[in-house]
């Protein structure tokens, strides 16, 4: 029996739906749990807040229709830096595939030491890595996780492995879940060659073809509970404009929110949910590049997006992983201001590119916003992370500058470009936080699991405490930062409460 | 109820990327009201050497960024504004000029604007740049001038059945 589609934006009356499963959230972890309660027998609604963009279409796309169709506020959503922090571009998408369709593919199985930590520290036993290997085996099968060839490395990867060569820092190829790449760039928006096999064009039409429906253009308001029992969702459909039309009503005998970690705490209180460490505990990974201008040609954008990445640091608590974002994007971190500014990006071909992320400590929450549909986002950096970041951008420059750069652009705000004694002169350690440009990729954490209510909001089965049959499966319950690219760790995390839930 | 169907098997393979709008060159709306600001900071953005750039590619960029903005909606869009008002009103004062920025000669918007991004309020001149370089970049001329192609590292389908 097939399922189907449906466009909520195309419906023009009030809607009811009845499923044995419903599932809030068609993202990586929405997609694995819809497909695996196809898998045990049940009907299953999945509803998506954002549009259906079909692989077809978004493969045409320009990166700015992509903003505007995929993207949550067209990529614009920030986390206010509390303290010595900075301001944070927090990245996630907003349609069928959640931001699943929009990373760079990059796959990480959770660090061993992490789980390690779960496990001891936190009691997460069933998280240790010996349960968990199964999990990453099968999500890795089925998203075709592979290593990314040296030919795939962009000279921009590869300059800046040259001069870590000469640093004594290892770098490793990255593994992503495609197959095909011609190394086009354009991962952040959509593959235009349908060689990233993310959960819209994997997991989600499995599900379908086993008979789920997936309705999109639906903001699920609430959860309904009858006693402890959650016993549907009520919504309401969006047009094209993203107005609120016509409501929606699902019932259901389990109810799985998938929403992300920065919108499912949102829906536990809308829903009357009051546990405190409900959109707490917000971690990040704070990420910073480092540009660098070389008098050869370097031509970036021709190769994987991201392709390599080194570990050297990771006691240190950083990460560092190759990343080349289309001109816009970079332009943007170019210093300068009219003809200064305008004479370096014509230069674009000459730029390289790397980046790195910090092992962050939990701080980051989640509040209700007065006015408007989206959350505002807080984040205070530690003193330790601080510490990291100046540290994570002398290694990058470094790297740089030993394989020949001219100069940097640093990742501090109005700052102007330096040659290799003007870095080596500046004390970053002066520079506040705040001064830095930083995104992340990786919210987690707000909704996380653990053994107890009192530090918890999911118990080990991704149930939320205080309820009979209301799960979350995102990357909210990830209990701390990871240190490396979530997505694998999310996905197999669902599979393994997707198990729990069905069994 | 109505259907979409998302795909066929196998996906049909594309050549390369889409980077540029192959309609930029259209004519693009007048300024008016709060675009004119706008438009005033992107002649200082974009200029050259030789000048602010053509007046039809500033009011395309403009014509995007407001789409853009528009469709970001939420605190993304009202960050933007909020940083155009401040940069329009608060830019000039830090050369001793009265404001609006629109105002002033290229020349002195230059200076304006690169005293002011030095400043406390200096964030909202990357909010400009961010929200007016993704949709510069589209246009067909600025993608030459940044010497970017866009070309993908192997041959379309390259090692592909």
């Amino acid at each position: 029996m097939s399922g189907e589609y449906i466009e909520g934006r195309a419906l023009n009356a009030d809607c009811t739906f009845d499923a044995d499963v419903i599932v809030v959230g068609s993202g990586a972890s929405g997609a694995v749990v819809a497909q695996k309660a196809v898998a045990a027998g049940k009907s299953v609604l999945v509803i998506e807040e954002g549009r259906n963009v079909p692989a077809a279409e978004y493969a045409k796309m320009r990166p700015t229709q992509s903003l505007k169709s995929m993207w949550r506020e067209g990529g614009g959503t920030a986390a206010f830096g509390v303290g010595d922090t900075p301001v944070i571009n927090v990245t996630m998408g907003r349609c069928v595939g959640g931001s699943s369709a929009l990373t760079g593919g990059v796959c990480f199985r959770t660090p061993e030491h992490v789980l390690d930590f779960w496990a001891k520290e936190r009691g997460l036993r069933d998280f240790a890595p010996a349960r968990m290997e199964r999990y990453f085996d099968e999500v890795e099968q089925r998203v075709h996780v592979e290593e990314v060839p040296r030919s795939m490395w962009s000279r921009s990867t590869t300059l800046w492995a040259e001069g870590a060569a000469k640093r004594g820092i290892e770098v490793k190829s990255l593994r992503r879940n495609t197959d095909g790449c011609d190394g086009c760039g354009q991962c952040n928006f959509g593959c235009p060659e349908h060689a990233k096999l993310s959960v819209d064009v994997t997991y989600l039409p499995d599900a379908v073809r086993g008979g789920a429906r997936v309705l999109s253009d639906c903001l699920v308001d609430r959860v309904v509970f009858q006693g402890g029992r959650a016993v549907g969702v009520e919504g309401r459909l969006l047009d094209a404009r993203r107005r609120k039309t016509f409501s929606v009503a699902a019932t259901a005998r389990t109810v799985v929110i998938a929403a992300g970690a920065a919108h499912t705490p949102l829906l536990l209180w809308a829903s009357g949910l009051r546990n405190r460490q409900i959109g707490r505990n917000m971690t990040l990974h704070p990420a910073f590049r480092m540009l660098a201008r070389f008098d050869e040609p370097v031509r970036g954008w021709a190769g994987a997006m991201q392709s390599a990445y080194s570990s050297t640091f990771e006691d240190r608590g950083i990460t560092l992983v190759s990343v080349f974002v289309p001109p816009f994007a970079i332009a943007a971190g170019v210093p300068g201001i009219g003809p200064d500014w305008t004479e370096r990006t014509s230069r674009m071909d000459h730029l390289a590119m790397f980046g790195g992320m910090i092992h962050d400590e939990a701080g980051g929450r989640v509040f209700r916003s007065p006015i408007g549909r989206e959350p505002i986002l807080t984040y205070r950096m530690s003193p330790v992370d601080r510490r990291r970041v100046k540290d994570l951008v002398r290694q990058l420059g470094e790297a740089y500058l030993a394989a020949g750069a001219r100069e940097l652009y640093l990742p501090i705000l109005g700052h102007d470009p330096v040659d290799a004694d003007a870095f080596r002169r500046l004390d970053l350690e002066a520079v506040g936080a705040r001064h830095f440009e930083c995104t992340s990729q990786h919210p987690m954490g707000t909704v996380r699991v653990g053994t107890s209510k009192k530090n918890s909001v999911v118990d080990t089965n991704g149930k939320v405490w205080g309820t009979d049959n209301l799960y979350v499966v995102d990357g909210g319950t990830v209990p701390t930062s990871l240190g490396v690219n979530p997505q694998l760790t999310i996905m197999a995390m669902a599979s393994r409460y997707a198990e729990r839930i069905f069994d | 109820m109505a259907t979409v169907l998302n795909f066929e098997l196998p996906l049909p393979r594309r050549p390369g990327a889409n980077w540029v709008d192959e309609d930029a060159n259209r004519r693009a709306p007048a300024l008016h009201g709060w675009t004119r600001d706008l438009g005033a900071v992107c002649e200082v953005l974009f200029a050259t050497h030789d000048g602010a750039p053509s007046a039809d590619r500033v009011r395309w960029v403009c014509a995007q960024t407001r789409e853009f903005a528009d469709a970001a909606g939420g605190k993304a869009n009202l960050a933007f504004r909020a940083s155009l008002l401040a940069v329009t009103w608060i830019a000039p004062l830090t050369i001793a000029k009265a404001p609006p920025l629109r105002r002033l000669r290229l020349k002195d918007r230059v200076r304006a604007l690169k005293r002011y991004e030095r400043s406390p309020l200096g964030l909202t001149v990357f909010a400009l740049k961010a929200f007016t370089t993704i949709s510069w970049f589209e246009h067909p001329e600025s993608a030459r001038e940044a010497n970017f192609d866009g070309q993908c590292l192997k041959p379309h389908n390259a090692g592909r059945p």
